[in-house]
């Protein structure tokens, strides 16, 4: 079932229509998750160059066909990948709606976007979202139909052909 | 006590100097790896985040770079003795004026570039000059420019790149466009470029920029009525009239212009085509400098040297060169050819080049540094708190006091004036060009900047993050690459010389590449090889598109 309103949950939101492709968000998730803590690796995938990322889905298909139970969607929203759990099966990388859990592994286990959580406990927002230069990127409340809406975004980021003309 | 350090400071990359906060825990154990001690944080009251270079900030905290010792003649020293060793060797140059020429870097303070100005004083030479060389073209302008203003003007001219250069701009433009209907964003340039997405794009041909400026200026005062039927440089002239009409009536519009190495020629003129244009259109108008300080450093030198510089390199009329903050083998075309003749090198760099400098001084990042700059906004900033350089490293400012000490035995202390503005000299260029093109030379090669790289990409090209990169590359039309029939690797060849690139999928850029041009980013030293590094008829350094081929 569907959240209500009340229980709407945040969700890094990108405006095409804004984008520059400047790769401020890419470095700024490289910078603070290649290899250090508290994520081991980033998940930031450049499509069309525009940034695509982990929506963590409300019914999210990854957790429910992880054999190990590597990953849960919490209730603060946060699809929570538990890379000690995780054997790099890549069912995940399958399932995925969206084509962001990619089947590049290191270290043998997949890497996916964490939204900032040490950023998120100090009240702030996630890194990518902070340093975006031209204000595409934000963390929203979305209702079930904005969130229908960002689907035909993210359908359109890989239709839009003027960025190729 | 605290247990977290926090470091207010100015991102080191660019004029924009957007701010930065740094946090460190407090420790006694230093280390360099993938785990910095440092977190960076983004200036909530700025609102406009960092771009892909200035998150590199954190990556220049644990460079390796910074524990790098002085060295002397190829030997490690301590920074004393490479101070001192160098002091016979200079005192000999000295003898004969203008013998040592003096470059500095638009990413210094202020008071390191008065400290700059008083060592050439004492080095007896007039040949103190700055880079990126572009720069020098915007020291006549005295910039109307300010955040909060630009996110409301009704009308934003891009001429170059603005969002590649300065992608943190791109917020407060695009808001400024978004506010009210009927808000414009126009972009003027040789080819599509970042802002060109959001804008409407107006096409001058590679070279014709000034010319297409001065036919637009003449048609706003009055001298020149086009010919409805009549076209410059490719745009119409129902459009030039469109685009004087829209300059006339905006209220509160603001002309931005920002260049790089290999893109326009004739900047000089055509910033001063631009500062008239926005006077009699009441515009404001701004130029934006790849150096942090550009305009303030530039300023304080007070005069258009680069082209004695050049001359004097060029003609081994010189014996002696500092470069402060850079690799003169990065930013000198064909510098090889002009090291053999020189007796002394002494630079202040981190990067691998200057291996070969007689003299080499750990130098401190910006951040590691107090001083002030000259912003944007025409304001005296602080650079704020610094970070402590670690190994050797210490500031321009300090190294030059500390050689100015042992050439003259007193201590000189940098004063801080605001600097004022060169006044322009007369320009020249307002000629209709000849085309680029010609049939042996079918091709224009255009340097175009990335925002993802920091000056000529010493150093975010060297990261992992852009490892797969290093390999200087070029885009080119993926018509052209099937019709040609071209493999993965192609050597290009200007006038002025050739490299070998590999052909870049076009994909990678938001923007297309029209079929006879190839778009050059100029971040790499083989790039710098294919513009002519000369002056224009202003007198100034201009590297510009140049006339191309493709050799199989």
């Amino acid at each position: 079932m569907k959240k209500k309103k009340a229980e709407r949950e945040k969700r890094v939101v990108l405006d095409v229509d804004r984008c520059i492709s400047c790769h401020a968000c890419d470095v700024a998730c490289y910078e603070s998750h290649s290899e250090k803590f508290p994520l081991s690796r980033s998940n930031f995938d450049i499509t069309m160059d525009l940034p695509l990322h982990c929506k963590h889905c409300t019914d999210a298909s990854c957790v429910a066909v992880c054999p190990v139970e590597a990953l849960e969607k919490r209730e603060d929203g946060l699809v929570y990948h538990n890379s000690f759990r995780c054997i790099g099966c890549l069912s995940c990388t399958i399932a995925c709606p969206f084509g962001v859990l990619t089947a590049k592994r290191v270290r043998h286990i997949i890497s996916k976007c964490d939204l900032c959580y040490d950023m998120l406990q100090e009240g702030k927002e996630p890194r990518c979202v902070q340093t975006c230069t031209s204000g595409a990127l934000s963390f929203e409340e979305i209702t079930y139909e904005e969130e229908i809406e960002r689907d035909r975004v993210d359908a359109r980021i890989k239709a839009k052909p003027w960025r190729r003309l | 006590m605290s247990l977290v350090e926090e470091y207010r400071t100015k991102c080191p990359f660019c004029s924009v100097q957007d701010d930065v906060v740094l946090k460190r825990k407090s420790t006694k154990t230093a280390f360099f790896g993938d785990d910095s001690l440092f977190k960076l944080y983004y200036d909530e009251k700025s609102g406009r985040g960092l771009c892909p270079r200035g998150n590199f900030t954190l990556e220049l905290l644990s460079s390796p770079y910074r524990l790098r010792k002085a060295e002397l003649f190829g030997e490690e020293c301590s920074l004393e003795e490479a101070i001192k060793g160098t002091v016979p060797e200079i005192k000999r140059i000295i003898k004969k004026k203008n013998n040592i020429a003096i470059l500095i870097s638009g990413n210094h303070t202020l008071e390191e570039a008065y400290l700059a100005k008083a060592l050439s004083g004492e080095l007896n030479t007039e040949l103190l000059g700055l880079f990126p060389f572009e720069d020098e073209a915007l020291l006549s302008v005295k910039n109307k420019f300010s955040f909060n203003s630009l996110s409301e003007s009704d009308l934003v001219v891009s001429v170059g790149d603005v969002f590649s250069l300065s992608p943190t701009l791109a917020r407060l433009i695009l808001d400024a466009r978004n506010k009210k209907r009927g808000n414009r964003l126009i972009s003027l340039d040789i080819i599509k470029g970042r802002v060109s997405l959001f804008a409407e794009h107006f096409n001058v041909g590679p070279g014709y920029m000034s010319y297409f400026l001065s036919v637009l200026l003449n048609y706003l005062e009055g001298e020149n009525k086009l010919k409805s039927d009549e076209a410059v440089a490719g745009v119409s002239a129902l459009k030039i009239k469109e685009l004087a009409e829209v300059l006339k009536n905006s209220e509160n519009g603001q002309i931005l212009f920002s260049n790089i190495y290999g893109h326009f020629a004739n900047p000089y003129s055509i910033v001063g085509k631009l500062s008239r244009i926005s006077e009699i259109t009441e515009n404001r108008f701004a130029v934006i400098p790849i150096g942090q300080n550009s305009l303030g450093v530039g300023r304080i030198i007070g005069d258009f040297n680069n082209k004695k510089i050049l001359d004097s390199l060029k003609e081994k009329k010189i014996e002696g060169l500092i470069v402060l903050g850079g690799d003169p083998f990065e930013f000198i075309p064909k510098f090889e050819d002009i090291f053999g003749y020189l007796n002394f090198v002494l630079s202040t760099v981190f990067f691998k080049g200057s291996n070969s400098s007689e003299c080499r001084i750990p130098s401190a990042f910006s951040f590691e540094k107090k001083g002030s700059f000259v912003s944007l906004e025409e304001n005296i900033v602080n650079l704020g708190e610094p970070v402590s350089p670690v190994g050797d490293a210490i500031s321009d400012g300090d190294f030059i006091s500390d050689l100015l000490y042992h050439l003259t035995g007193a201590k000189t202390k940098a004063r801080v004036s605001v600097p004022k503005v060169l006044p322009f000299i007369k320009e020249t260029d307002s000629k209709k060009p000849f085309s680029i093109t010609n049939k042996k030379y079918p091709f224009t090669a255009v340097g175009i900047g990335l925002p993802f790289h920091h000056d000529r990409g010493e150093i975010t090209r060297r990261v992992k993050w852009n490892e797969e990169k290093n390999e200087p590359y070029v885009f080119i039309n993926s018509d052209i690459v099937k019709e040609l029939s071209l493999g993965n690797k192609v050597k290009i060849e200007t006038s002025n010389g050739s490299s070998f690139f590999k052909i870049e999928d076009c994909s990678n850029l938001p923007f297309d590449i029209p079929r006879d041009i190839i778009a050059v980013p100029v971040h790499f030293l083989q790039s710098l090889q294919l513009f002519l590094c000369d002056y224009d008829s202003d007198g100034i350094i201009s590297p510009g598109a140049e006339k191309a081929r493709i050799v199989k």
